[in-house]
């Protein structure tokens, strides 16, 4: 019993040592210098109102001058609206005049008022719904695959679509061509997938559109016709993605097969302003810095230059969801919390 | 009695061990590349792909052959403390974990997982306290508590 018990013990005292030993040699995100240094500018942003909006799964969905608009990842029919000062809150549920049997899983919903959107690209479909009546009629004669999408015009959407086997931008519109492909608008370094993905950032006011690629150091402005307009780097050094990419053929499908390094978190775009935040610190920044903030930086897409860098603090030790900047404020989802800030007008200027 | 409890440990071990390797060697693609994701066994991601399975084989055959018993019930011990601490260390470390655990064992929470490892060391500790005793003795209840 006794040699039992000194098995288990020496046991559990080696398999610590194994964990230790493992952590101490796994490679950890910003372990080593970046490469860059950042303009870090104090006291930009100062927060302002809160709201709980009771629930999570909630994304930024469109914004008037008065109200925000968001849809929610748990609820496909549901939108919310709360006013820019965050002092109202109104829920309502769209309704679908035929019942609707395609796949929900991925729809997303935007708003551009009068018109509120779904968009899902599994089925793939879109739905239009006017923001006074809530009932919800197919739009756009055709559709095509897609796995990521953004609402440009009433007639049209930018989407993210998979062409032989790699990602590439679609305009699907109401009118014939239905389908417009411009041949690699983002561009392959590996797999063309995952290589590939980024998000959208749409200034809401004057529509104009970036894609953001998550993986390497770099964003392209588009026009709503799909033409390149300009590509920016991000101040990090990865220009070409770390990822390692397995094709599984007994699914069908490409898993990573390394930890990838993921450079951004979301973004924003506003008056010609793009905001990024970034997963990595600068070499003049100090690690813990992560601790209690997310780090934005802004871009320039005038100049197409890098401008300077604040923090976001964490709110009840969680990073944002999800933020957009619509003129001077900056709002981010936590959690259930929607918190305004507003941003400096100093900074602002520059 | 006795004699008894050590087989069913042994049988639930090896049901375990086969059921988890076969499902590896069949995804073995797969297997390779979520191992690849972990942070912290990357850098080993193919020797401890093969590693894994192989060794679950191997403790099996050590469990079913009675010559060898206590010493697979003292590897399967190993194997299920290494597993558990592996886990317990990535989900204190990193929000995102990779999973790849073979069949139904893959739906399974990570608290659930815990206590599912758990479950199997005791039940190990338990076979060889009771494999490791050479004479027949009466098996008293303060040696089952110990254990």
């Amino acid at each position: 019993m006794k040699a039992t018990f000194k098995f288990i013990t020496i046991s559990i005292v080696l398999c610590c040592c194994l964990m230790l030993l493992l952590y101490a040699f796994m490679p950890k995100p910003n372990g080593k210098k970046n490469g860059f240094y950042r303009k870090v500018i104090g006291k930009s942003i100062i927060q302002t109102d809160e709201i709980d909006l009771r629930y999570t799964g909630y994304y930024f969905a469109g914004a008037t001058k008065k109200t925000l608009y968001f849809g929610n990842n748990n609820a496909k029919l549901h939108v919310l609206s709360v006013d820019v000062n965050l002092k109202d809150s109104a829920s309502k549920f769209l309704k679908l005049e035929k019942p609707d049997s395609g796949y929900w899983g991925y729809a997303h919903l935007s708003v551009d008022s009068p018109y509120i959107y779904i968009a899902e690209g599994v089925t793939p479909r879109f739905f239009i719904a006017k923001t006074d009546d809530l009932n919800l009629k197919r739009h756009l004669q055709k559709a095509y695959y897609f796995n990521a999408g953004i609402n440009v015009s009433p007639s049209s959407f930018i989407v993210r679509s998979i062409l032989n086997k790699e990602n590439d931008l679609l305009k699907i519109q109401s009118d014939s061509p239905y389908v417009i492909s411009k041949p690699v608008v983002i561009e392959k370094q590996h797999d063309g997938v995952f290589c590939t993905d980024g998000m959208f950032a749409m200034d809401y006011k004057t529509k104009s559109l970036i894609y953001i690629y998550y993986y390497r150091n770099e964003y392209i402005a588009i026009d709503t016709n799909l033409n390149i307009i300009q590509k920016g780097h991000t101040i990090d050094t990865n220009s070409v993605a770390k990822i390692q990419v397995a094709n599984i053929k007994s699914k069908k499908s490409s898993i990573f097969s390394e930890p990838a390094l993921k450079l951004i978190r979301c973004a924003s775009y506003s008056q010609d302003k793009l905001y990024v935040s970034s997963l990595l610190i600068g070499d003049n920044e100090a690690r813990k810095i992560l601790s209690d903030n997310e780090i934005i930086d802004v871009y320039s897409t005038t100049k197409t230059k890098y401008l300077y860098s604040f923090y976001l603090p964490k709110q009840k030790n969680e990073t944002s969801k999800q933020f957009i900047v619509i003129d001077r404020n900056l709002y981010a989802i936590y959690n259930h919390y929607l918190i305004k800030y507003k941003i400096a007008e100093d900074i602002l200027l520059q | 009695m006795r004699k008894n409890i050590v087989e069913i440990i042994c049988i639930l071990f090896v049901i375990l061990f086969v059921y988890t390797a076969v499902s590896k060697f069949l995804d073995y693609e797969n297997f390779k590349a979520i191992i690849g994701q972990s942070p912290l066994i990357t850098n080993f991601a193919t020797p401890i792909s093969l590693l894994v399975p192989i060794g679950e084989v191997i403790i099996s055959l050590m469990l079913v052959i009675p010559a060898y018993r206590l010493k697979g019930l003292y590897a399967s011990f190993i194997a299920m403390l290494i597993f558990t601490s592996y886990i317990i260390t990535l989900v204190t470390l990193s929000e995102n974990i990779p999973c790849s655990c073979g069949g139904v064992i893959s739906r399974m929470s990570w608290s659930q997982h815990i206590l599912f490892n758990v479950f199997f060391i005791s039940i190990s500790i338990v076979g060889i306290a009771l494999e490791s005793r050479p004479t027949k003795e009466k098996l008293s209840t303060s040696s089952l508590s110990k254990a």
